[in-house]
């Protein structure tokens, strides 16, 4: 080959190492690297995150546009609600000082509690017809659509703060975590549409075992949208506890197991609860242990391993496998499924660590939305 | 991305079971379905009251 009197096989020849050409080919990019290489680094990484941080936004702005829609069709109210929904997705929720942990528990509780309840009588507020159920659900959304917008400006605030002072290493955890951020974006951005409709979600698997036990007894409520019921079963006393469905709420089994303990002594207490799943197990598949089975910011948790511990009650937990986006949106057919099974393995649990005469507590733990009792 | 996520879209479902002879019937879900609603007689024994069992999502495929 010879173009413009240049022999290329010559210019390229890897036995003459004499060439200048040659030397430059293979000298420049390697200092551009050494000088250069955490910037383009830089570059490639931020396109990456520039293009999650597009989809976050549109997350967010969908689920809020959802909710607002929403608020406007079904409760009608008197004047635009857009100035007040835009205002609660701004809430934040300042967590007590940990310098000295002793006693944090109730004051965590304390807090998201206040949150909880103030969200609740702002939802109320926005209409005067609102039912019980509409108020769950726009709470719920509500919840979404916070967190999707919390979600974006903190991953925005990181990628610009590594931008601005163009800071590689800052840049680096972002990118390890934005592949989760964005599953649980996802799975917030598909669960409002579960929520609207009142369609049972993964989460729900543990109301609704306990609610299908629940049927043909006397239900009675036992804390804030909370309800408890008993049976007997082969000479022994059954109490079942859940949520109050079809609103979209988890209670609160804390509070409810305090009272029902002050009433009642059970032997031994049961949980069910959903999971998450380990990447490689099958949606829907069970897996008993112990402990109290209950998610959460962990004050629920704390609440009743203490009642436990302290009348020395064991207590026996079912969970039921699945993936973030599977808890938080339409159940699906393997979840449901599973109910027959878990029910059964209930019932064994019981058998094997109640004798006749005694009481055991099965609580079904879980957002109860699309689940009676 | 080098390995691109499978998008999946589930279509829900109502099973509703007869209280009676447990007869079940699965039908597309309808707004204000939950688990545990009562819905109308049995068209199967005329005795039993059918109930939604579960509601679930199928994957479309």
């Amino acid at each position: 080959m010879d173009f413009l009197g240049t022999n290329l096989d010559k210019l390229f020849s890897s036995n003459d190492n004499s060439n200048p050409l040659m030397w430059l080919v293979w000298i420049v990019p390697i200092f551009i690297f050494m000088l250069y290489g955490q910037r383009i680094q830089l570059q490639v990484t931020s396109s990456e995150i520039n293009k999650g941080l597009e989809k976050l936004k549109s997350y967010r702005d969908d689920t809020r546009k959802e909710l607002i829609d929403y608020v406007k069709n079904t409760l009608k109210p008197s004047e635009d609600p857009t100035s007040r929904l835009d205002g609660y997705f701004e809430y934040f929720t300042i967590m007590p000082a940990d310098m000295d942990p002793n006693g944090i528990v109730p004051k965590i509780r304390h807090i998201m509690r206040t949150r909880e309840d103030s969200t609740k009588e702002q939802v109320k507020s926005l209409s005067p017809n609102i039912s019980h159920i509409e108020t769950s659900k726009i709470t719920n959304i509500l919840e979404a659509v916070t967190t999707l917008h919390l979600l974006y400006k903190m991953v925005r605030h990181f990628f610009l703060t590594a931008k601005k002072q163009n800071n590689f290493p800052l840049i680096l955890p972002l990118q390890m975590m934005l592949p989760f951020i964005m599953e649980e974006a996802e799975a917030l951005k598909i669960a409002v549409s579960a929520f609207k409709q009142g369609q049972p979600i993964g989460d729900g698997i543990g109301p609704m075992i306990v609610g299908k036990m629940m049927l043909d007894t006397e239900k009675k409520s036992v804390a804030l949208e909370t309800v408890w019921s008993e049976k007997d079963f082969e000479g022994r006393k059954l109490y079942f506890m859940k949520a109050e469905g079809p609103a979209a709420t988890v209670g609160r089994p804390g509070d409810a197991l305090e009272k029902i303990i002050a009433e009642k002594k059970p032997d031994i207490i049961v949980m069910v609860d959903a999971a998450l799943k380990l990447e490689g197990e099958d949606t829907g598949s069970i897996a008993q242990g112990f402990g109290a089975a209950i998610g959460g910011i962990g004050t629920e948790r704390f609440q009743i391993e203490e009642i436990a511990t302290k009348h020395n009650i064991p207590i026996y937990a079912i969970v039921i496998k699945q993936s973030i986006k599977e808890a938080i949106t339409l159940m699906k057919k393997e979840i449901a499924d599973s109910s027959d099974k878990v029910t059964s393995q209930i019932y064994d649990i019981i058998k094997a660590n109640t004798k006749t005469g005694q009481y055991a507590l099965v609580i079904g733990v879980g957002n109860t939305i699309g689940v009676a009792q | 991305m080098i390995f691109k996520k499978k998008e999946e879209v589930l279509d829900p479902y109502s099973i509703e079971q007869c209280t009676s002879c447990n007869k079940t019937t699965k039908r597309k879900f309808k707004e204000g379905d939950y688990v545990f609603k009562t819905t109308e007689k049995c068209a199967s024994c005329g005795n039993g009251q059918m109930m939604i069992a579960k509601i679930f999502g199928e994957v479309i495929k």
